[in-house]
């Protein structure tokens, strides 16, 4: 009863989501979030009605539903990145190697495992697969907020709330997965519902900060600083050397 | 077990950081636009307090003038305040430091030929000085600031005696060859 409760209020939630962005237009400004939003809306009838007609039919739609979502999902990581960073080439270009060393990581690890074990990919579950991937995009996820945090690129409302609320989700995501994938089935109910609250509070959060549009803020257009770059590294790097030569002129070493 | 680890640090890491960021947002203000944020030549903030003067924060010679009063007391109160000054300077330094990479980042995140090779770099450089800084908070609370003259010297001389065996060896291996 509780879980149902749940799950309509989630359903809901999605439907006034929808409903308040394609009402003030701003939908196709978050073009990839509200796709992944209609998905979930969608997936999320598909499930309840399969699970209602055929049970045994249940479990393939269910993982193949969130496989599609995971990829929808780094759409929506590539969409911060894109709309966070369109101001800051600087710090896009930072966000591109970073992500790419994180990738070339993920890669390197799935390569080595499957190289010690011939018989990876056969018994992989679908759960590892999904924890996998989602521990990626929460390492992707992770890693823009770090570059936004060092860069202090000032977000908007909107996609503020977008980066808190999927990050909220992953989090919550790669903590099941990592459990489920350990514990198996004994807790699955547990799980269960603690996914299904774990979604109406990330969807509580995306329509507390998308109830209204606000726009991103714009940098100051005045400043030009793309051909400044190699006289603001060199003066950073003279005072770092400074600092350090100063600290070692008072301590004496 | 381990991959379930490194997921649930993984997890608490990121919702950390999404705290963390979730506080600078809506705190955050745009800084005023302008190159005035960077000085033109290279000055540092702490200037204004000269490296000859600090540096009597870790001297020994008002110590032993201190001693010679035979006063407990005064030696108590002495030791002390060397170290909350010592504290408050490297504090001071440590936020110094940490200004010049946020004047940098400020400046640097709207460069288009921005250089990701550099920015490690700078940061490497960054990350080491707020190391020192660190090493300098944790030696000042266990020694006090009156012995940290001579742990740095002989880290100093420890540190030249591994170059000059690493470079021996190297020239043994040199020679080897």
């Amino acid at each position: 009863m509780l879980s149902q409760s749940i799950w309509w209020a989630g359903i809901v939630v999605e439907a006034v989501l929808l409903l308040r962005g394609v009402r003030g237009s701003w939908v196709s400004r978050y073009r990839y979030f509200y796709l992944y939003v209609v998905f979930v809306f969608l997936q999320s009838l598909l499930r309840f009605f399969i699970f209602r007609i055929d049970r045994q039919l249940y479990s393939s739609v269910y993982w193949t539903t969130e496989f599609l979502s995971l990829m929808i999902g780094c759409a929506v990581t590539f969409e911060i990145y894109r709309k966070g960073l369109a101001a800051y080439p600087g710090t896009a270009r930072m966000a591109r190697n970073i992500l790419a060393i994180l990738f070339v990581l993920a890669a390197t690890k799935g390569f080595v495992d499957a190289s010690n074990d011939p018989r990876w990919w056969p018994i992989a579950t679908s759960t590892d697969l999904e924890l996998a991937l989602r521990i990626v995009q929460a390492g992707s996820i992770g890693a823009l907020v770090v570059l936004f945090l060092i860069y202090k690129v000032p977000f908007g409302k909107n996609l503020r709330g977008i980066v808190l609320g999927y990050g909220l989700f992953l989090t919550l995501s790669v903590m099941q997965f990592a459990f489920m994938s350990v514990q198996g089935e004994r807790y699955l109910a547990f799980w269960s519902y603690m996914q299904s609250f774990a979604y109406l509070l990330v969807l509580g959060i995306w329509a507390g900060h998308l109830w209204s549009y606000q726009r991103e803020p714009e940098p100051e257009a005045t400043v030009r600083l793309e051909l400044e770059y190699q006289r603001v590294a060199a003066a950073t790097r003279q005072r770092l050397r400074d600092a350090r030569g100063y600290v070692g002129k008072v301590v004496g070493s | 077990m381990m991959g379930v680890s490194i997921a649930f640090v993984i997890s608490m890491l990121l919702l950390y950081l999404l705290g963390v960021w979730r506080r600078a947002t809506v705190t955050a203000r745009e800084l005023p636009p302008g190159g005035g944020l960077l000085p033109d030549s290279a000055q540092f903030a702490l200037e204004s307090c000269p490296a000859e003067y600090v540096s009597k924060i870790f001297s020994r010679d008002d110590w032993k003038f201190v001693a010679a009063m035979k006063s407990p007391a005064l030696e108590r109160f002495f030791r002390a305040e060397r170290k909350s000054l010592a504290l408050l300077w490297v504090q001071q330094t440590s936020a110094d430091i940490q200004k010049i990479m946020r004047q940098h980042a400020e400046l640097s995140r709207r460069s288009e030929d921005l250089d990701f090779v550099t920015e490690m770099k700078l940061f490497s450089r960054y990350a080491e000085l707020r190391m020192i800084c660190g090493i300098l908070v944790l030696s000042i609370e266990l020694a006090g600031p009156l012995w940290l003259r001579g742990l740095a010297l002989h880290a100093s001389k420890l540190s030249q005696r591994i170059e000059q065996a690493q470079e021996t060896l190297d020239a043994a291996v040199e020679e080897a060859r």
